[in-house]
């Protein structure tokens, strides 16, 4: 067929590349309690995003979901069905579907990433994201219950996510002179934020000093309990649109301006060595090419939302996405740019250590960057409900006149994960 | 260990082929054993406690080959452990089909 007999396109199927933005945010209650589904939780979180929008359900034509039961039984379950399934329980058609294949557990940010390249590219208009978790089960004998422990070679040595992460943790304190001090302050840091949110888990446990995170009783040495994530259930969706579309919503837009991922080795199947996480120009190239797809420098960013699984990973998060040199991680943050009053305000709700770490946490990042974005934080300033806040540490948690903010999600202690950064239109 | 067939490279944990030159040629050959220590944890909260009642030593082993390896430190004291040190592996069988390879400090 001569190409000018075709049907013309429409101008949703333009190949004009289009900019996208995010409309919609929503979480549920982050908890310690059990009893829901994680489906439970992702339907809540869908419906609160849709309303966040202003927009229906029928407005959804792709949908990036990660659950930890039906319709999606493990992040290993090769997907048959998923999409159909969620079509016939969401009671829409799904024109695009994907699943965390190409991010493991950290479906957050690649989610965000894929959905404004299928937007973008013009396949579909409205994407939502929806994250539920329901295995958590406090007080039982086992760790985080998706924790990875039966890799084969490596289940015999007793390995599992936290002790991956203190092998990293310690290698990067020999190698580089990095302090259990410099950990804790992390720890304390990220946790002080989750003590001023009335949505953490950990709302009100502190607040906590240097000294109170080393004196946590020891879960794998160099990382006390207090430098590592507690474990809930609990949900989280996010919708995206085209940015044009965006403008037309009920809540302010949030652009998505660029970012990039990349993974090197398998999780945990693989030692956690440092090379490949920290300073390699090979771990480099690829934060180089997201920064510059978004059109920013570290320079312009006002809030920073790392991926804070345990404490020394987030020291090691800002050598890899080059906020500072390999090694300087420590220095960098005992200077104190992560606390509100400092360079780059980091994991302001109190991240995966103390808001919420409910299995799958990486889209609560980026839904926190966009709350600071929009301005809508819950803390302890008198006013906070009326938008008004004070600004002090000790109260307040909200980033002053937040313009762009970046979220992280980094899995495995190996090195990789995805960045996105994100702006206020 | 595997250890390609065409280019010589030692590779861990096992692939098909080798991620150097991606040679499907070679198999599996022993090492000498002995390696120094990358790193180390003592882990104080095992993974699952009925598995792991007590305290252990999950450590990265670099082998004299230049592979790593995901391990334990066993028969010796956690004060005694240094990253560097020099290891060697000691194999315990855990039944009739399994054997696993800790490793322990070698006494200078």
């Amino acid at each position: 067929m001569a190409l000018s007999e075709r049907t013309p396109r429409t101008p949703q199927a333009s190949r004009a590349l289009r900019e996208t933005a995010i409309v919609g945010i929503a979480t549920t209650e982050q908890t310690r309690a059990g009893g829901r589904y994680g489906l439970s939780y992702a339907l809540e979180a869908f419906r609160e995003a849709l309303a966040d929008a202003g927009l229906a359900k029928t407005d959804i034509q792709g949908l990036y979901a990660m659950l930890d039961q039906w319709p999606q039984t493990g992040p290993s379950d090769p997907g048959n069905f998923r999409h159909t399934n969620w079509a016939a329980q969401l009671g829409i058609p799904i024109r695009w579907y994907t699943i965390p294949a190409n991010s493991g557990f950290g479906s957050g940010v690649a989610a965000i990433l894929d959905a404004s390249a299928a937007i973008g590219a013009g396949y579909i208009d409205t994407v939502a994201i929806v994250v539920g978790q329901s295995a958590a089960t406090p007080g039982s004998d086992r760790t985080a219950p998706w924790t990875s422990a039966e890799l084969e070679f490596n289940e015999w040595t007793g390995t599992y996510t936290a002790a991956q992460f203190a092998l990293a943790a310690r290698r990067h304190m020999h190698q580089y002179g990095t302090t259990v001090e410099q950990l804790a302050l992390v720890a304390a840091t990220i946790r002080n934020y989750g003590h001023l949110n009335p949505d953490a888990v950990m709302h009100g446990r502190g607040p906590y000093t240097v000294d109170d995170i080393l004196a946590a009783p020891m879960a794998a040495d160099p990382l006390t309990r207090l430098m590592c994530a507690q474990t809930n259930n609990g949900g989280g969706a996010m919708v995206l649109t085209t940015l044009e579309r965006a403008r037309d919503l009920r809540a302010p837009a949030v652009t998505v301006l660029g970012g990039a991922d990349q993974f090197s080795y398998p999780a945990y199947a693989a030692p956690p060595l440092l090379s490949p996480s920290a300073g390699g120009e090979w771990s480099r190239q690829w934060v180089r090419d997201g920064f510059a797809m978004a059109g920013v420098t570290h320079d312009d960013l006002d809030v920073v939302e790392l991926y804070d699984g345990f404490a020394s990973w987030i020291v090691m998060q800002w050598e890899m996405l080059g906020f500072c040199g390999p090694g300087e991680g420590g220095p960098f943050v005992e200077s104190g740019v992560m606390a509100l009053d400092g360079r780059y305000p980091t994991c302001t709700d109190g991240g995966c250590l103390s808001f919420s770490h409910m299995g799958v946490p990486a889209l609560l990042r980026p839904i926190e960057a966009v709350r600071q974005l929009r301005g809508e934080i819950a803390d302890a300033c008198p006013d906070w409900r009326s938008g008004v806040h004070t600004h002090q540490p000790v109260q307040c948690r909200h980033v002053r006149d937040a313009e762009v903010a970046l979220a992280v999600s980094m899995g495995p202690p190996t090195g990789g994960g995805q960045f996105v950064v994100l702006a206020r239109d | 260990m595997q250890r390609c067939g065409v280019c010589g490279q030692w590779r861990w944990p096992p692939q098909l082929a080798c991620p150097e030159c991606l040679s499907e040629a070679g198999g599996w050959e022993a090492t000498g054993g002995t390696g120094t220590l990358y790193s180390y944890s003592v882990v104080h909260r095992g993974v699952d406690r009925a598995r792991f009642p007590g305290r252990y030593v999950l450590a990265i082993v670099e082998l004299d080959e230049g592979v790593h390896l995901l391990t334990n430190l066993v028969d010796c004291a956690p004060d005694d452990i240094a990253i560097g040190a020099r290891v060697r592996v000691v194999f315990q069988a855990l039944d009739d089909e399994h054997t696993v390879y800790p490793f322990t400090l070698i006494e200078t």
